[in-house]
C-alpha cells in the first residue's frame, strides 16, 4: 500500500506547480435554452453523437486576462468527444464575430463561409475568432483556401488552444491581435460581439469553412429543417440583445435568422445579424 | 495523449454521410481522397501495411512498407425526394510500393491486387409526406442507435453494413422515431462467428437480420428519453427438411426453418438538465439470448448457451462545484456477465467515463520468456510498445475489435462483466488545467468455476469448473494471464478480483515564443485477482495437471498435494501499473505542430507461484496456444519498466495534411519467482541459471527489450 500512495502522491507533485492568478474583467451574455432551432425550424441530424441541447448557446463569457482575451461559450448539453478529437469536444464549433471599432459600415458584413449569414452594416464585424475542436493548423489551411481574405489581414483568428470542459468551450487570444490599433478604442468592454454556433465537420463541402450543412430533411449528419441550396442560413444559435437570456430573444433570434429564397435556391433576404454590446 | 490522427478514421465515417452538398438537383458531385503510408520498425514484419491485421491468421500486420489509397466518393441529389450516394475504394492493405504495381506475391489475392471496389451505397429517400422523414436504403453505419443495443459500426466495417432505416418525427419533432432493418454480417454476428450451422445442407444466412427500433422523446430542453429494441433472429432450414422419414421432407409444402439463436435486447435511456448544480442520466438494458444446442465454439463473439442480464449506467456531472471551474463526472455501472447483444458496438464507441488500461501493455510481443522470429505468433499484436491510443470500451458481445490499426490509434477493449465507479474531477486555474481519475472496478465475473459446480476430481475431464464453464467461449483467453490482458476475452473460470485506477493529468500552456503545451501525466493501477479461493478449488483448477492442454510440460503437476495443497494463495495475481509521462507541444512553424513525449513505466507483476499456469480445459478453452512455442501464456512474474520517447508531427497545408509519429522504446524485465511454503506463497531465490516451471525452463537473467517504429501519412482531401 505504501508503493500506491507514494506512487499517487509523486504524481501529484510532478504536476502541482503553481501560476500567479491574473486579475481579470470580463463581459457575460446569456442567451435562452432552447433555441437551438436557428430561424426557429431547424433540426438536429440524426446521429446519436449530436445530443439534445449540444448546439444550444446558454452563455458567453469575454474576459481580458493580461495581454489576452479569454472566450468560453457554453451550451445546454455535456460536452462529449465521440470523434477523438482530444481537447475535450467534438461536434461543435462557434464563430466570435466581433465589431471592435463601433463604426457603422466599417468591416465585414458577409459571414464566413458556409455559414451564409451577413451583419448589418451597423454590426459589421471587424474581427472573428473561430472556436473548433480541429488542431490550430488544420482550421488555418482551411481558412487560406475559403477566408483567405480575412485571414490574411489577420482578421480571422484560432487560439492556439481550444478546450471543452463541462458544457464549456474556452478558447484565447491575444487582445493585441484583436485590437492592435486605436481605432479600437472602446476597449473590449465596449465592443460588439455575436457568437454563431455551429457544428465542427471534418470533410466540408469545398467551399464551407469547417461547417456543417442545413438541409429541408435532416440527415445522419445533417441538419435538417432549411432549404437545400445555399440561401438559408448554416447556424443554429446566436446571441439576441439584450443577450440577458430573456424569452423575447428568442422571437428576436428568429427574426434575425429569417430567409427568403427564390426558386432558384437564390437568397432573395438574407439572414441578418445584429452584435450584442455589453454596455447596451 | 491522444493522437489527432485518430480523429481521421472516426471523421471520416462521418464525413461519407456528411457533408451534404447544395448541388443542382441532378447534378453529380464527386470528391474523395488520396491517402499514403509510410511504415518504418525494427520488427521487421510485412504481412501488411497496417500495425495489426488479424483477418487471416498467421498473417498479422507489419511495421514496414509504403502504400497509398484512393477513395471517390459521389452523391446525386436526383430530385428533391431522392439522393443516392457511394464511393469507389481502393484499400492497401498489402498493396506495397514495391508490388510494381501489379507484381505482387500473390497477385490473384485482393489484399495485393490493385483492385478498386464497391463501397457504402446508398439511396435516401424524402418523400415529403407527414408520418416519414426519410427511408434509406442500402450502407449505412446505423449510429442513430446506441452502443450497448445496435451499436455504431466500426470505421472499417461502416460501409459494409446494409439495411433499410425509416425516420420520422412527430409533435413538432418532440418525437423522433427510427426503425431498421439490418442485415446481419455473416462474417461475424453469430455464434462462433458464424451466422450459420455446420450443415452446408441446412444453411440460409441472406436473411438473418436485426430488426431495431427507437423512439427519442425530447419536449423539454431540461430532459429527454428514449427508449430503444433491437430483435435478432439468425435462422437455418429445420434439420427435419432432411430426413427421409415421411414427415416434412416434402418441400413442395414450403421449407420449414428453425432458428439457430436469437437475441432480444431493450434499453432506456433519460437525461435530466434541470438541476443549476448537476445533470443527470441513466440507462438501463435488458438482454435475452437463445441459441440452439450445439452452436458454442471456443472461439465466439456469443455465450455457448442461453443466457439473459441486465445492464446499468448513472452518469452525474457536476459543474462548478463549490469553487468556480472545479466539475466532476461520475459515472456508477453494471454490465452483466451474461448480458448479451450481439449489434453492441465493437469500437468506436466507449460505454464507461474510466480511461482503463495502458495499451503499452495490450497483446504486447515479442515473447518475453523466448524472442523466437520463428515462432509465427510473435507477428501477432504490435510488439513491444503496444499501442498509445486511448482505450475504448465496449459490451455486449466477445467482438471488441482492433483489427487494421496502427499503433497510434485507440484500442477497444471489451467490459462485459465490469462493475464499479469512476470519478472524473477537472479544475482550471489560471493557464493550468487539472484532471484526475479514480476508479474501482468489481467483477459481475467474480466467480468460482464460473459459478458451476467445483470438484475436487481434478483429473477426470467433464467435471468441476469445465462444467458451467463451457458456457464461456474463451476466444484467446490466455493473454489474460500475462501482462496486460486481452481485449476480448472478459471470462476465467476462476476469478475474484478487483481493480483501481487513479489518474492525475496537468496541462500548462507556456507563454513563450509561440507558446508551449506542456501536459505531466501520471496513472496507478492496482488489479488484484485471487482466482481460486478454496482447496478444493485448487485441485479442481490444477489437479489435472494440465493434461490434454499443449503447454510444454503437461504433466507438470507430479505431486499435487505437495505443490498445492493448501496453498489458496499460491495462483494469486498481483499486479501494479504506475506511468508517469511528460509532453511539450510546440507550433514550429503557422502550418507545423510538433510534440515530444516521454513516458517511463514501472510494473510490479506477481503472477502465481512457479508452479501454475492458467487452469484450461483442452477442448473447449484453450488449445496448442498454450504451448510456449506458440507463447500465448508466458510466464511474466517480475518487475518490468518501460520507456518511451515519441515524436509526433502535424503538418497542414491547403487540402493536405501530413502526419508523422515515431516512438522509440526501451526497457527491462527482471523475472521473480514464488513457490508454495507450507500453503503461503513464499519468494524463491534461484539457484540456478533457470527455474523449471510448467511453461517452460524460464531464465532467471534480465532481459532487455527495444523497439523503434514510425508511421507517416499524408491524407489529400478533394
Amino acid at each position: 500500500m505504501n508503493k500506491k500512495i507514494s506512487h499517487l502522491l509523486a504524481g501529484i507533485l510532478v504536476g502541482a506547480v503553481a501560476g500567479a492568478p491574473a486579475v481579470a474583467a470580463s463581459l457575460e451574455f446569456k442567451d435562452p435554452v432552447g433555441d437551438d432551432n436557428g430561424p426557429g425550424t431547424y433540426v438536429y441530424p440524426t446521429d446519436a453523437v449530436y445530443s439534445p441541447g449540444s448546439f444550444d448557446l446558454t452563455e458567453v463569457e469575454i474576459a481580458a486576462k493580461g495581454k489576452n482575451l479569454d472566450i468560453e461559450v457554453c451550451v445546454n448539453s455535456k460536452l462529449d468527444d465521440p470523434w477523438g478529437m482530444g481537447v475535450g469536444f467534438a461536434v461543435q464549433m462557434a464563430f466570435v464575430f466581433i465589431d471592435t471599432d463601433r463604426t457603422p459600415g466599417s468591416g465585414y458584413t458577409e459571414g464566413l463561409p458556409g455559414t451564409n449569414i451577413r451583419f448589418s452594416p451597423d454590426d459589421a464585424w471587424e474581427k472573428v475568432v473561430i472556436l473548433s475542436p480541429q488542431q490550430q493548423s488544420r482550421v488555418m489551411s482551411e481558412a487560406k483556401m475559403k477566408a483567405a481574405d480575412q485571414l490574411s489581414k489577420g482578421d480571422l483568428l484560432v487560439p492556439r488552444r481550444t478546450l471543452g470542459k463541462g458544457k464549456c468551450i474556452s478558447g484565447r487570444v491575444s487582445l493585441e491581435d484583436v485590437a492592435p490599433t486605436a481605432a479600437d478604442a472602446p476597449g473590449f468592454e465596449g465592443w460588439g460581439y455575436q457568437v454563431v454556433m455551429q457544428s465542427n465537420e471534418g470533410f466540408p463541402d469545398k467551399t464551407d469553412l469547417l461547417t456543417r450543412k442545413v438541409n429541408e430533411f435532416e440527415g445522419q449528419h445533417r441538419f435538417g429543417g432549411g432549404h437545400d441550396m445555399d440561401c438559408d442560413p448554416h447556424v443554429m444559435d446566436i446571441l439576441a440583445p439584450p443577450a440577458k437570456g430573456g424569452d423575447d430573444e428568442v422571437a428576436a433570434q428568429h427574426e434575425m435568422l429569417s430567409y427568403e429564397c427564390d426558386l432558384d435556391g437564390n437568397a432573395v433576404k438574407w439572414a441578418t445579424l445584429k452584435m450584442v454590446r455589453g454596455s447596451q | 495523449m491522444k493522437s489527432r490522427n485518430l480523429v481521421l478514421a472516426a471523421a471520416i465515417g462521418a464525413a461519407l454521410a456528411g457533408p451534404a452538398s447544395k448541388a443542382e438537383a441532378g447534378e453529380m458531385e464527386w470528391f474523395g481522397a488520396v491517402y499514403a503510408k509510410f511504415l518504418d520498425g525494427d520488427r521487421r514484419y510485412e504481412n501488411a501495411l497496417y500495425n495489426n491485421a488479424e483477418t487471416t491468421p498467421g498473417e498479422s500486420g507489419g511495421d514496414q512498407g509504403q502504400g497509398i489509397e484512393f477513395e471517390l466518393m459521389f452523391r446525386n441529389q436526383v430530385s428533391k425526394q431522392v439522393e443516392i450516394g457511394g464511393r469507389l475504394k481502393a484499400r492497401f492493405n498489402q498493396n506495397f510500393w514495391t508490388n510494381f504495381g501489379g507484381f505482387g506475391p500473390q497477385e490473384e489475392d485482393e489484399r495485393s491486387a490493385q483492385y478498386v471496389k464497391m463501397r457504402g451505397v446508398y439511396a435516401i429517400i424524402t418523400p415529403g409526406y407527414e408520418w416519414i422523414d426519410s427511408a434509406t436504403i442500402g450502407s449505412n453505419d446505423f449510429g442513430m442507435f446506441d452502443p450497448m443495443t445496435q451499436g455504431k459500426y466500426r470505421y472499417i466495417d461502416r460501409d459494409n453494413a446494409s439495411g433499410l432505416l425509416f425516420q420520422g418525427s412527430a409533435f413538432d419533432n418532440d418525437l423522433r422515431w427510427d426503425l431498421a432493418r439490418v442485415s446481419l454480417p455473416r462474417l461475424f454476428a453469430g455464434p462462433a462467428f458464424v451466422t450459420r450451422g455446420e450443415d452446408d445442407a441446412l444453411k440460409l444466412e441472406t436473411n438473418d437480420a436485426a430488426y431495431v427500433g427507437q423512439l427519442r422523446w425530447s419536449s423539454s430542453t431540461n430532459w429527454n428519453a428514449t427508449a430503444i429494441g433491437v430483435y435478432v433472429r439468425d435462422k437455418e432450414v429445420a434439420p427435419d427438411e432432411l430426413l427421409d422419414d415421411g414427415n416434412d421432407e416434402d418441400i413442395r409444402d414450403g421449407t420449414d426453418v428453425v432458428t439457430r439463436y436469437d437475441n432480444s435486447v431493450l434499453g432506456l435511456k433519460a437525461e435530466y438538465t434541470g438541476f443549476d448544480a448537476f445533470d443527470l442520466s441513466g440507462s438501463y438494458y435488458y438482454s435475452d439470448y437463445n441459441v440452439d444446442e450445439g452452436q458454442g465454439a471456443r472461439f465466439s463473439p456469443l455465450l455457448n448457451e442461453d443466457a439473459d442480464d441486465t445492464s446499468w449506467f448513472v452518469n452525474l456531472d457536476i459543474g462548478d462545484f463549490l469553487v468556480p471551474d472545479l466539475t466532476f463526472n461520475i459515472q456508477a455501472f453494471h454490465i452483466g456477465a451474461d448480458y448479451m447483444s450481439v449489434q453492441a458496438a465493437r469500437r468506436e464507441q466507449d460505454v464507461l467515463l474510466t480511461s482503463g488500461w495502458m495499451n503499452t501493455f495490450q497483446w504486447g510481443r515479442p515473447d518475453y520468456n523466448f524472442g523466437n522470429r520463428e515462432n509465427g505468433n510473435s507477428a501477432a499484436g504490435l510488439g513491444y510498445g503496444g499501442w498509445n491510443g486511448e482505450t475504448q470500451q465496449v459490451a455486449g458481445n466477445l467482438m471488441a475489435d482492433n483489427d487494421f490499426t496502427d499503433f497510434d490509434e485507440p484500442v477497444a477493449f471489451g467490459v462485459n462483466g465490469y462493475e464499479g465507479i469512476t470519478i472524473v474531477p477537472k479544475y482550471t486555474w489560471n493557464d493550468w488545467e487539472f484532471s484526475g481519475e479514480y476508479s474501482y472496478f468489481d467483477y459481475d465475473s467474480n466467480w468460482q468455476a464460473c459459478g458451476g459446480p467445483i470438484s475436487n476430481d481434478g483429473t477426470t475431464p467433464d467435471v468441476g469448473y469445465r462444467t458451467a464453464c463451457d458456457k464461456y467461449p474463451m476466444n484467446e483467453n490466455n493473454h489474460a494471464w500475462g501482462l496486460g490482458g486481452d481485449w476480448r476475452n472478459p471470462y476465467a473460470p476462476y476469478q475474484d478480483r478487483e481493480t483501481q485506477i487513479f489518474g492525475f493529468t496537468a496541462n500548462y500552456f507556456l507563454d513563450l515564443l509561440n507558446g508551449f503545451d506542456v501536459e505531466f501525466r501520471y496513472k496507478f493501477i492496482d488489479d488484484d485477482d485471487d482466482r481460486v479461493k478454496s482447496e478444493e478449488g485448487l485441485a479442481d483448477a490444477y489437479g489435472d495437471g494440465y493434461a490434454g492442454a499443449s503447454i510444454d510440460r503437461s504433466s507438470w503437476v507430479f505431486d499435487f498435494d505437495s505443490q498445492f495443497a493448501g496453498c489458496t494463495g499460491c495462483d494469486d495475481r498481483d499486479a501494479e501499473y504506475a506511468q508517469y509521462g511528460i509532453s511539450l507541444g510546440y507550433q514550429i512553424h503557422p502550418d507545423l505542430y510538433a510534440t515530444l513525449l516521454y513516458d517511463y513505466w514501472d510494473v510490479s507483476l506477481v503472477d502465481g507461484t512457479v508452479d501454475v499456469a492458467k487452469p484450461v480445459n483442452s477442448v473447449d478453452n484453450g488449445g496448442f496456444e498454450f504451448s510456449n512455442n506458440f507463447g500465448y501464456l508466458e510466464y511474466l512474474t517480475g518487475d518490468h519498466s518501460r520507456n518511451r520517447i515519441g515524436l509526433v508531427l502535424n503538418y497542414f497545408l491547403s487540402g493536405v495534411e501530413f502526419g508523422a509519429s515515431a516512438d522509440w522504446f526501451w526497457g527491462d524485465y527482471d523475472p521473480t519467482f514464488y513457490t508454495n511454503d507450507n500453503g503461503r506463497r513464499a519468494k524463491l531465490i534461484p539457484t540456478g541459471d533457470f527455474v523449471p516451471t510448467p511453461l517452460g525452463d524460464i531464465s532467471t537473467d534480465n532481459v532487455d527489450f527495444e523497439q523503434y517504429r514510425l508511421k507517416a501519412f499524408m491524407k489529400v482531401s478533394f
